[in-house]
């Protein structure tokens, strides 16, 4: 059995509308191994959200096959793949979707409550302290998302989805709303936990941090390509 | 012009998607509108628009009010010989007529139907614009004390009684022995004046020298009847007052000289026609609009609810405007279209719904609501639906556009289509649903008290078996009445030939308990203390065919009733305030000076217009009474027309007067709490529907404002469960705090007001109220989980793009 975190095997998603058919990925193949840190970049509408929805279990795949750590997902009930995302997957959004009416302590220890093995709330403090010093936003946790700025917006959302200790972060464009300095903070962060053995795998179209990943796909038309072809399709 | 007409084809093609919202806002605004159309077109009917009359406004009808020596009234009604003196000797009215009401039986038909007449002066023609379908109306030749033997007849009895008959000016009708010659067919849209009694058709215009009083009322100046008007167009310019004083003093002093009664007198009052008409109705009618505007108003909470869902939903729609340029006030315009279409269509569906009420109304409630047969589809209902509409169709679109914040609105685009240029804040969606489930609380429990109250009484034990009886009252037609003797003897012989048809059980002497009793003058012989009970006469067969139950004593006799026996049966009521069933057997009472003697005692009726403990008391009936209750065998009932035959085959002077079946007299007493049971249970039915729209529109917006977050906690790891947990948790309190506060409302209402003295909370009430209590909260769960099913049925990643 493959030690891989996540293999994609021919991953097609198609929308249908009333008269056409959007083929939005074409026969995916991904593989990403432990401690890896992959970058998918790609222009508009090439499909990268559309892959890390799938990735995420946050949209279903017209057809292939998706394994987390071995584990096929395909046909699973609702509950099932949400407790997959909840045990296996964190998942770091462009514009941070922290819940506004609760406190950073609370929107951090929100999958710790929806988990099926319950902590008790010591546990949970503990936890949410231990994430929390982890992205540097100890002092802050009982604010709520308002009073923060969007780079520690970022930081708390990160806390929140590394408190579960997930097998793979899944991150979508982190630092589209932040300024530069703030997205090199996260950024920074990112490489960090990469560097402490957290799997990643990131959509961006900033090369400057598609160039942090240790390893770049580029996605075009919905078929990955690998990353030397983009250099050759720039030049 | 080219602009609107593009903005209302772009709002039908958006709202071609949103086919359950378009359904919930006409199907809300089309019923509750109809509703308002019908009712304000009756307010304007009853309060406003002028009669039907050449001079309504001078038309005054003159009230003839017997004052005691205290100068108090006693008596709001004329005497023959006073109205025929007014009409005769006055001075103050251009035109005046007087008119008699009567019921006679029209001896002529085979069937011979019962049929309402008035009998009236050739003036009432020209006064009442009594245009004729064919023939003519009375003039000069059937003037006062001529005598003319002629008559009008409706266009209803016309088409109904005589088959449209074309040749029917030279036929005659039969009334109390007198052959009238028909002259005339009035207009089928004809509408007379409701003087007698609302919803009164007459079928039969007699000239007034044919009235129905006999000689001796002509002449009496003791005697009133309340079927007896005048009616007059007053001379313009007239000084009212004096009009009323001379008018007074006219008939007064012509009555006193009649010498009828020393120190009364006599005053003319003047009441405009239109009043007289009209009654009290115009309260009811004030109610009705308050109650119908109230569901309006109900509707129009819900649906801006609805209304601001749509706003939240079309945000990205709107952001996109808002990005190429349209302005504030494109937006506005861009709603006003849209909620424009969806009034349009309700209000088109709102007039189809009013001119169904209009048909109602003037059919089932034409006896208590005045004029109602004139409600139709008019100028000022479309005046007031165009109205409306555009009143609610700008105020749906001015809430809509108030939640739009137009700056964060253009930012939306740009931080990828999740702004939050559309909102309102989560405190006033919480007072929304507190207050949209307090006031649906207290309009439901109310309505279902009220709906639990009409039905306890159309189903209370009545005391007494209607089931296949009937009453039947015979009438002579010979001019003279006959004398006792000979009264006794066509009644026995009746009695004996009703008994041997083979569908007849038994036959009693009687009035039935649903006919009304009179309140009777007694006083206890013991100690002269008076008792006014309900007194009713009956034969020895009377208590048996009606199942009423003895208590104590016995009940009459034969013997009692050829003799006419001085004795007396109490019900239990009477029974309780003399020491209980058995020590009132004995007691005597007197009913002018001969002691009558209680020999019996009998269990309570209950009949809709009294209760249980009304004093009844029972004596014996003569045998010369023209009233008879028939007890059928079991699915052998006799018509109407069946028993005329009896009855002229036994005498020809008499005919059918009335035959009624009693459950059908009962029903009729029951028509008011049958249409309070059915209005009360409808708009309970109506309000339950209009609150489940108006959560489901609250907690849907609700929703949609809460889409992403929805959509994040799936992203980590929420399952359905946790989910619908989470919503009905955070509905529940606005849901419970209101239920709270609407029964609070109630109950507060309940202990201030007379409404405690009426309903009494048995286990019967309380379980309707729970019952009600639980519709409301299983109305608010589905309204809760419902959307978030949909919601929940969509992947993830929409509701994450705010989609």
């Amino acid at each position: 059995m493959s030690n891989a975190k996540i293999t994609l095997k021919k991953v097609t998603k198609v929308f249908e509308m009333e008269d056409v058919d959007t083929h939005a990925l074409r026969g995916v193949d991904l593989v990403i191994e432990p401690g890896e840190f992959v970058s998918i970049s790609g222009p508009s509408g090439c499909g990268k959200s559309t892959l890390l929805s799938i990735l995420g279990l946050l949209d279903t795949a017209t057809d292939g096959e998706y394994l987390i750590e071995g584990e096929n997902i395909i046909g699973l009930s609702d509950d099932a793949l949400a407790e997959i995302r909840n045990e296996k997957i964190g998942f770091i959004f462009q514009s941070f979707n922290l819940i506004d009416e609760l406190t950073v302590f609370d929107n951090v220890a929100l999958p710790l409550r929806y988990g099926n093995a319950q902590l008790d709330s010591k546990a949970v403090e503990q936890r949410v302290n231990e994430v929390l010093a982890l992205v540097d936003m100890s002092h802050r946790v009982n604010h709520k998302p308002n009073y923060l700025s969007g780079g520690q917006q970022q930081r708390v959302a990160i806390a929140r989805a590394l408190v579960k200790k997930p097998a793979i972060l899944l991150v979508d464009e982190p630092t589209g709303n932040l300024d530069s300095k703030s997205g090199d903070l996260v950024m920074g962060l990112l490489a960090d936990l990469n560097n402490k053995g957290t799997t990643i795998c990131m959509v961006t179209h900033d090369p400057r941090y598609a160039d942090m990943a240790k390893r770049r796909l580029y996605l075009l038309d919905g078929v990955i390509q690998p990353a030397p072809a983009v250099a050759e399709k720039v030049a | 012009m080219k602009n609107g007409l593009l903005l209302i084809k772009d709002a039908v093609m958006s709202l071609r998607h949103r086919l359950g919202f378009v359904f919930t806002v006409i199907t809300t605004m089309g019923i509750t509108l109809g509703a308002f159309l019908c009712i304000a077109t009756l307010n304007y009917l009853l309060l406003v628009k002028p009669l039907s009359y050449p001079e309504q406004q001078n038309m005054f009808v003159a009230e003839h009010k017997l004052l005691d020596p205290d100068k108090r009234p006693r008596a709001n009604a004329f005497t023959y010989p006073g109205l025929v003196y007014l009409y005769e000797n006055q001075s103050y009215f251009d035109n005046a007529t007087i008119i008699a009401y009567k019921q006679n039986v029209i001896s002529s038909i085979p069937s011979q139907p019962t049929v309402n007449t008035g009998a009236v002066t050739p003036e009432f023609t020209g006064m009442f614009d009594m245009n004729m379908y064919m023939g003519r109306s009375f003039s000069e030749t059937e003037a006062l004390n001529n005598y003319n033997p002629v008559t009008v007849i409706s266009y209803q009895t016309w088409q109904g009684l005589f088959g449209s008959d074309p040749e029917i000016l030279s036929k005659t009708l039969m009334l109390a022995g007198i052959k009238y010659r028909i002259i005339g067919v009035a207009a089928k849209d004809f509408k007379e004046p409701q003087l007698l009694k609302t919803g009164h058709e007459t079928q039969v215009w007699l000239p007034w020298d044919f009235n129905s009083f006999e000689d001796a009322q002509r002449q009496y100046w003791g005697n009133v009847s309340d079927a007896l008007f005048f009616v007059g167009a007053i001379k313009p310019n007239t000084d009212m007052k004096l009009a009323e004083q001379q008018l007074s003093a006219l008939v007064d002093s012509r009555w006193q000289q009649e010498g009828i009664a020393t120190g009364w007198s006599i005053e003319i009052a003047l009441v405009a026609l239109k009043d007289v008409i009209m009654g009290d109705s115009s309260v009811m009618a004030i109610l009705l609009l308050g109650g119908v505007t109230g569901l309006v108003l109900i509707s129009c909470v819900n649906l801006l609810n609805l209304f601001m869902s749509r706003t939240v939903e079309r945000q990205t729609v709107l952001s996109i405007h808002a990005a190429i340029g349209a302005k504030k006030s494109d937006l506005f315009k861009l709603m006003f279209a849209e909620s424009g279409v969806l009034l349009g269509i309700s209000t088109v569906i709102a007039l189809v719904i009013a001119s169904f009420g209009f048909m109602l109304l003037g059919h089932y409630l034409n006896e208590v609501l005045p004029r109602a047969n004139e409600l139709s589809l008019s100028l000022f209902t479309f005046v007031i639906a165009v109205v409306s509409a555009l009143s609610l169709a700008l105020f749906f679109a001015k809430v809509g556009i108030s939640i739009v914040n137009y700056k964060k609105l253009k930012e939306g685009l740009q931080s990828s289509g999740k702004g939050t240029g559309v909102q309102v804040s989560k405190r006033k969606r919480k007072l929304l649903i507190i207050s949209q489930v307090g006031l649906v609380t207290s309009l439901v429990l109310a309505n279902i008290t009220l709906f639990q109250l009409a039905i306890e009484t159309i189903y209370k034990d009545k005391g007494f078996n209607v089931e296949n009886k009937a009453q039947l009252s015979v009438k002579t037609m010979t001019s003279e009445p006959l004398s006792k003797d000979a009264s006794v003897a066509v009644m026995r012989a009746l009695r004996d030939r009703l008994e041997a048809q083979p569908q007849i059980a038994s036959v009693s002497q009687a009035k039935s308990p649903v006919n009304p009793f009179s309140t009777w003058a007694m006083k206890d012989v013991e100690n002269n203390a008076r008792l006014t009970p309900l007194g009713k006469k009956v034969d020895q067969n009377y208590f048996a065919m009606i199942e009423q139950t003895l208590v104590a004593g016995r009940l009459f006799d034969s013997s009692d009733i050829q003799s006419g026996a001085q004795v007396m049966i109490v019900n239990e009521a009477v029974a309780e305030m003399y020491g209980g069933s058995q020590d009132v057997i004995g007691k005597r009472f007197t009913r002018g000076s001969t002691p009558i003697e209680v020999v019996g005692v009998v269990e309570p009726i209950f009949l809709p217009s009294g209760d249980t403990n009304t004093a009844r008391v029972y004596m014996p009936e003569s045998q010369s009474s023209y009233y008879l209750m028939l007890q059928f065998k079991a699915e052998q009932l006799m018509s109407r027309a069946q028993i005329a035959s009896i009855v002229s085959a036994v005498d020809s002077r008499f005919t059918v007067f009335n035959f009624d079946m009693l459950s059908e007299l009962h029903t009729k007493m029951l028509f008011g709490d049958i249409t309070a049971a059915l209005t009360s249970g409808l708009l309970t039915i109506l309000i339950l529907f209009l609150a489940a729209i108006g959560l489901y529109g609250t907690l849907s917006y609700n929703l949609q404002l809460r889409k992403l977050e929805i959509g994040t906690r799936r992203a980590i790891g929420a399952k359905k469960k946790d989910l619908y947990t989470l919503m009905i948790g955070d509905t529940s309190q606005p849901v419970f705090v209101g239920l709270a506060l609407g029964s609070l409302g109630l109950f507060i209402l309940w202990l201030t007001t007379e409404v405690n003295s009426m309903i009494s909370f048995d286990s019967m009430t309380i379980g309707m109220l729970l019952i009600s209590v639980l519709m409301i909260i299983l109305i608010s769960l589905f309204a809760c989980c419902y959307p978030l099913k949909r919601l929940l049925d969509s992947p993830i990643i929409y509701k994450l793009k705010g989609e």
